[in-house]
């Protein structure tokens, strides 16, 4: 659960970090590109912007807050926030479903005036959001959606997934003639998981029939997806296709069949994960036999999570916000780099 | 030994308690082996309301073993433990004091932080809406510290006060439970000459007021003086049992030692404690008795009377030594001299041993070994001047259970024995062969893990842990060396210790409570009371008799100023005060 | 039982020539594990067919290299009767460290490789102040460690670090007479380990501390230097394990690298014998311990087994063997 949506992210670099000059690969790439920033997501909610009435604090409840994307989204939410005069607290959870209760109650009892809040139990959270609302405050649910609330950020996972599974099929069917093997890593653990496990292995089941599915194994972080890998490889060597739910998850795949002799560029071999990790678009971009991710874009969620709230404020119908996820690939290049530099 | 007509005797000598009503304790054919070793034998013991049974034996003869059978510690493989008429095969400790028996160890269960209150309720406290009611435990503790005239408030700190009144709570603890059976294990053994006194006619109130009162002891005085009955244990049996206020001394002293003459038959153990005996006794005319015959390099015995400064080949001189609880303390251990600390627990032995160990810091004097002037921080220190310390808490502080008997005894040395950083295991199980032979282990396995060793052999190893071919320390202290350790072996203990002092000149410092073992081992001994040297014995006056009375006589009634030097039981050599 | 462990312990210190010729059934009462592991090898081989292929078992090797190069110096540790809790962070410091240095400081190998051991050292050294010489408990300062250096690494390197170059990759892919790197340095670990404690003094005095620390210390052992060297030991290889990890993946993420790690070492460590109380143990032990987590993880992948059914064979697997590791001497004496 505590390791779920594996984002590439980048933060504030802090004071340490200043001197670490060249981050990843992704120096020389300047913030350009095409797409992102201004809120190709935030399509809906976009209008409310000029209004900041009367909200003048939002919280933002991230409780995973050892992924990377915690720094990244508390970086670039913040800079949304500052952009409309709003000040953005955040909560330190540490993943732990108590503290962010607890968290929660805190900001309720102190009417904080909009909490976005990311529930690691949806059932738990029903109740403060209920008070919440009841204090007359504003609830916005991320990732999910609850009974009591102003209105939620969402994100389909399930798209995410099957755009990936499109993706690893059509080429199956085109490099391969429709045969070959395939190995899933999936996440059998939270809705979420599950969700874009669905997404991807129906899509690509129904796409391409005559792929052997040779196994569907339990993980979401490049440790377990290396070890798992390398034992799906001892039994089947010949393997082609690594779809990961993470994309974490694939790049432990990657590097299996990479230590089992593959070469970076094999052209029979596809590996395809989720999220859009810096490591993985990097791979993607060098023009490996890692060849996509289902990515989202770190500005759009940022910019929901001013945007919405600022928009139940002013009294928008229909707030809510569904954030859109991309397929990249090789090609990509300019997309790529937008987002590896979102998260620098 | 036990023949079927002593209970009868019992009866009739207690003639009217015994036909109406049934004896407070009776001890029925109790047996108790440990690995093969009979600790008690069919032992059998009635003790009748208002009456004071007196129990005899020399440590290890099974006292301890029948004390902790009563007390619900061992359970027993046969035999019934009769408590006020109901019969027990076995005892928990919760069942055994739930019977109505209560036992005063020597070392006290008393919880020194808590009241005396708190102590005498601990576990039973009175409760009132939930709440401790302290006003009426006060006020029964008061009663009960009345009826064995303590002359402690309830509200005291029991670590605050002497170690008479503390037993004295623990007492009336018992009492507080209803205790129909009370043990007392060798109860003056921690106490001042008048704590003794006062505990005596404590006693003889607590058989007034009908209470079954065992008493474990070794003093033929305290017999002679409460004793309704008399038990002696030797080898778990029951070896002598008499009633009546008459106790022949002769006969008390023949029953615990085995009768020297009659000891044909009697098993090698008994010998060797009847030789540790004899040794005491005969000292004046062969100065080692029934150890090895004396070498050149032992002292000789009138050396010892001097005084101790003038020792030309002193290995050990201690002048003015200090520390919290002691002190100041003068003693010289010459060259293969071995000097006794006798004194009662408490009394400051431990404290000075682990001071010239380094394990405690002296607050003043100095120390020397040899010509050296040492000045230990740490038990690595003295090792590496050549002084070692044998704790008395062999489990606690000596040995390494788990570990192989090689490893007990090398592992201070291995290092020294390696070569280039590496074990030399050819040498180690040299150097442990030969020493294995040379102090008697059994079985002599260097594998075999130290806890399957009897404590005897237990001791061996810590003992040739400073002894051995690659170690040989220059001073061996030696905290209680035969603590646990069975009658056989203690004399097998006793010859190693005066073999390496022959013929290694080792100058070896013991500490004692166990008068007969200060007598049999010492060439000298100096009797300690309260952290001070009160006293000097060697030669022919260096008996069990002796060492008890200088200790129990040493405080007629003691000032509250007792830093002031001390009367000297016996002529002594006078000591440097202040020497640092 | 823990007379039994404790004498298999005391019997092992000293190999004289009669243990080398009471063989491998002494062995096998001694390493009751051994059977086990025998045991899981065998039904896993059965069912799967390709369990004793060399190439997964290339791959059983070097996922458990990581493990046991931490679970060896940890094991000395639990028996000089201290702890280390902290080793999952120093782990994830030590990619890190290691990474960013290869990578983006684009230093040599080498140069990256002895910076994380420095980082992993100098955590060590923390610990090892802490609880050896200022004798604070090891179970609470090492847990305080694991989230103190966790934080430290995520503050530090907040976004995930990968690309770390060719040179960087030879610690973890490269192939020593046929034997990857990972394996080979485990292997170096384990010889180590094992010859420090049967041939070397302060070996021995590791035991003696973890069995009785009081009585060591009145034989004169230094009880301080050795156990605080074993934790900077633990500390280093720890950051070494990570080093190779993050060689391996070419990539670390300072939340979630080495994550849960410490509870799988000392997993290994306890289910290979050493007893937690400190005093007994064997490197022989730790490395069955290792080898048994590593051929289940492996094995049930292979058989394909749902992922919850996994998660319960492998708690049942623990017990049942950590049950018969305990129950095995007993019945044999």
């Amino acid at each position: 659960m505590t390791r779920r949506p594996y984002f590439v992210a980048a933060a504030s670099r802090r004071q340490f970090l200043t001197w670490s000059a060249g981050a990843l690969a992704t120096t020389g790439l300047a913030a350009s590109g095409c797409s992102a920033p201004e809120g190709s997501g935030s399509a809906k909610a976009a209008g409310a912007s000029p209004s900041p009435t009367t909200l003048s604090r939002i919280g933002l409840d991230y409780p995973f807050t050892q992924l990377p994307l915690y720094t990244t989204l508390v970086k670039l939410s913040t800079a949304a926030a500052t952009k409309h005069d709003v000040k953005l607290l955040t909560t330190s959870d540490a993943s732990n479903p108590d503290t962010q209760a607890t968290n929660l109650n805190t900001w309720v009892a102190q009417k904080m005036p909009a909490i976005v809040s990311f529930p690691m139990v949806f059932e738990a959270a029903e109740s403060i959001a209920k008070a919440a609302l009841d204090a007359g405050l504003i609830w916005v649910t991320y990732g999910g959606t609850l009974e009591n609330q102003s209105a939620d950020i969402q994100f389909s996972f399930r798209e995410g997934g099957r755009l990936l599974g499109e993706a690893a099929a059509k080429w199956a069917d085109e490099e391969l003639g429709g045969k070959g093997k395939v190995a899933f890593l999936v996440d059998n653990t939270i809705e979420l998981g599950r969700e874009r496990t669905k997404g991807m292995v129906d899509a690509f089941t129904k796409l391409a029939p005559g792929v052997d599915v040779v196994a569907q194994e339990q993980a979401i972080d490049p440790d377990t997806g290396l070890s798992k890998s390398n034992a799906i490889l001892a039994k089947h060597p010949d393997l082609n296709i690594v779809l990961g739910i993470t994309d974490a998850a694939a790049y432990g795949g990657f590097k299996a069949l990479q230590q089992a002799g593959r070469k970076k560029g094999d052209a029979k071999t596809f590996v395809g994960g989720q999220d859009g990790a810096a490591p993985s678009l990097l791979a993607i971009k060098q023009g490996t036999f890692y060849r996509a991710s289902s990515a989202l874009a770190p500005q759009d969620i940022a910019n929901a999570i001013v945007d919405v709230p600022l928009a139940v404020a002013a009294g928008k119908a229909n707030p809510s916000v569904q954030v859109p996820v991309k397929l990249v690939g090789s090609g990509d290049t300019a997309e790529i780099d937008a987002l590896l530099a979102q998260n620098a | 030994m036990a023949d079927m007509t002593e209970p009868t005797r019992q009866t009739d000598a207690t003639g009217q308690s015994g036909a109406a009503n049934p004896p407070n304790l009776r001890i029925t054919a109790l047996n108790k082996s440990f690995g093969g070793v009979r600790a008690l034998d069919s032992v059998d013991l009635t003790v009748p309301a208002g009456q004071v049974h007196a129990l005899l034996g020399h440590n290890g003869a099974g006292k301890s073993t029948l004390i902790k059978c009563l007390g619900g510690a061992f359970p027993p493989d046969s035999g019934t433990i009769e408590v006020g008429g109901v019969p027990h095969t076995r005892l928990s400790p919760r069942e055994s004091i739930a019977a109505g028996v209560a036992i005063i160890f020597q070392t006290l269960s008393v919880v020194d932080s808590l009241t005396v209150t708190e102590n005498i309720f601990l576990g039973q406290e009175w409760t009132r809406y939930g709440r401790i009611d302290r006003r009426a435990q006060e006020k029964v503790a008061a009663e009960l510290l009345d009826r064995v005239a303590a002359s402690c408030s309830p509200r005291d700190r029991v670590g605050e006060l002497p170690m008479g009144q503390r037993q004295l709570v623990e007492i009336a603890k018992a009492l507080s439970r209803s205790a129909s059976v009370l043990v007392l294990d060798e109860p003056t053994a921690a106490l001042s000459g008048t704590e003794s006194d006062a505990l005596a006619a404590r006693v003889e109130d607590l058989r007034r007021q009908g209470l079954a009162i065992v008493y474990v002891t070794h003093l033929l005085a305290e017999v002679e003086r409460l004793a309704d009955a008399v038990t002696v244990l030797r080898d778990g049996r029951v070896a002598h049992h008499s009633t009546g206020a008459r106790q022949g001394r002769r006969e008390l002293v023949d029953a615990i030692t085995g009768g020297r003459g009659a000891a044909s038959a009697d098993s090698a153990e008994d010998r060797a404690a009847s030789a540790g005996v004899s040794s005491a006794r005969e000292r004046g005319a062969s100065a080692v008795g029934a150890v090895d015959p004396p070498g050149s390099a032992a002292p000789d015995p009138t050396m010892a009377t001097t005084s101790p400064t003038a020792s030309p080949t002193a290995r050990l001189t201690v002048r003015g030594l200090r520390g919290p609880g002691f002190g100041p303390v003068d003693l010289t251990v010459g060259e293969g001299e071995i000097l006794g600390l006798y004194g009662l627990i408490g009394s400051g032995r431990t404290r000075m041993l682990e001071t010239l160990f380094g394990r405690r810091r002296a607050s003043g004097g100095t120390v020397r070994v040899g010509e050296r002037v040492v000045e230990p921080a740490r038990p690595a220190d003295a090792l590496a001047v050549g002084i070692a310390l044998v704790p008395a808490d062999r489990r606690a502080q000596g040995l390494f259970p788990g570990l192989s008997a090689q490893d007990n005894v090398l592992l201070p040395t291995v290092g020294t024995l390696a070569r280039r950083g590496v074990r030399a295991l050819g040498a180690e199980r040299r150097v442990f062969g030969s020493l294995a032979e040379a102090i008697g282990l059994r079985p002599a396995r260097p594998g075999l893990p130290a806890s399957a060793f009897s404590g005897g052999n237990q001791q061996k190893l810590l003992l040739g842990r400073w002894i051995n071919e690659a170690r040989a320390v220059d001073v061996l202290l030696l905290d209680e060396p035969t603590q646990g350790v069975d009658v056989g072996a203690r004399q097998e203990i006793y010859d190693v210790v005066s073999t390496l002092a022959e013929q290694r000149g080792t100058a070896v410092l013991f500490a004692s409570s166990d008068p007969e073992e200060a007598a049999a081992l010492a060439h000298r001994c100096l009797i300690v009371d309260r952290g001070r040297v009160i006293g000097e014995l060697s030669g022919a006056e260096l008996t069990e008799e002796a060492l008890l009375a200088a200790v129990h006589d040493a405080d007629p009634d003691p000032p509250p100023t007792s830093a002031s030097a001390p009367t000297p039981a016996v002529p002594h050599a006078p000591h440097h005060e202040g020497a640092a | 039982m823990t007379t039994a462990t404790t004498a298999t312990a005391a019997e092992r210190a000293v190999p004289g020539p009669r243990a080398l010729a009471a063989g491998g059934l002494a062995t096998l009462r001694r390493q009751p594990l051994l059977l086990v592991l025998a045991l899981l090898v065998l039904v896993f081989q059965l069912s799967t067919g390709s369990f004793l292929d060399p190439g997964n078992l290339r791959g059983i090797a070097t996922d458990a290299a990581a493990l046991a190069i931490v679970a060896v110096p940890l094991a000395l540790l639990v028996i000089s009767g201290y702890l280390d809790l902290s080793v999952g962070s120093t782990l994830a410091l030590g990619a890190l460290t290691a990474g960013w240095l290869a990578g983006e400081q684009a230093q040599s190998p080498v140069v990256a490789v002895v910076g994380a051991l420095a980082v992993g050292a100098a955590v060590g050294a923390v610990n090892g102040v802490l609880c050896c010489y200022l004798g604070l408990s090891p179970f609470i300062v090492t847990l305080g460690m694991l989230a103190a250096v966790r934080g430290l690494a995520q503050q530090l390197f907040p976004l995930p670090l990968s690309g770390f170059g060719d040179g960087f990759a030879w610690l973890g892919g490269a192939r020593i007479a046929g034997i990857a790197a990972p394996v080979v340095i485990a292997g170096a670990v384990l010889v180590a380990g094992a010859l420090f404690l049967a041939y070397t003094p302060t070996g021995r005095h590791v035991f003696a501390i973890g069995v009785n620390r009081e009585a060591a210390y009145l034989s004169g052992i230094d009880v301080r230097r050795t156990p605080f060297a074993l934790f900077v030991v633990t500390g280093t290889a720890a950051a070494l394990a990570g080093a190779i990890k993050a060689s391996v993946l070419d990539s670390a993420v300072s939340g979630t690298s080495g994550a849960g790690f410490e509870l799988t070492v000392l997993t290994a460590v306890l289910l290979g014998g050493v007893a937690l109380s400190g005093g007994s143990g064997s490197v022989l032990g730790v490395l069955l311990g290792v080898l048994f987590l590593g051929c289940l993880q492996n094995g049930l992948t292979l058989l394909s087994v749902p992922t919850f059914w996994q998660q319960m064979a492998q708690g049942v697997a623990l017990v049942a063997g950590a049950a018969l590791a305990y129950f095995g001497p007993r019945t044999t004496r």
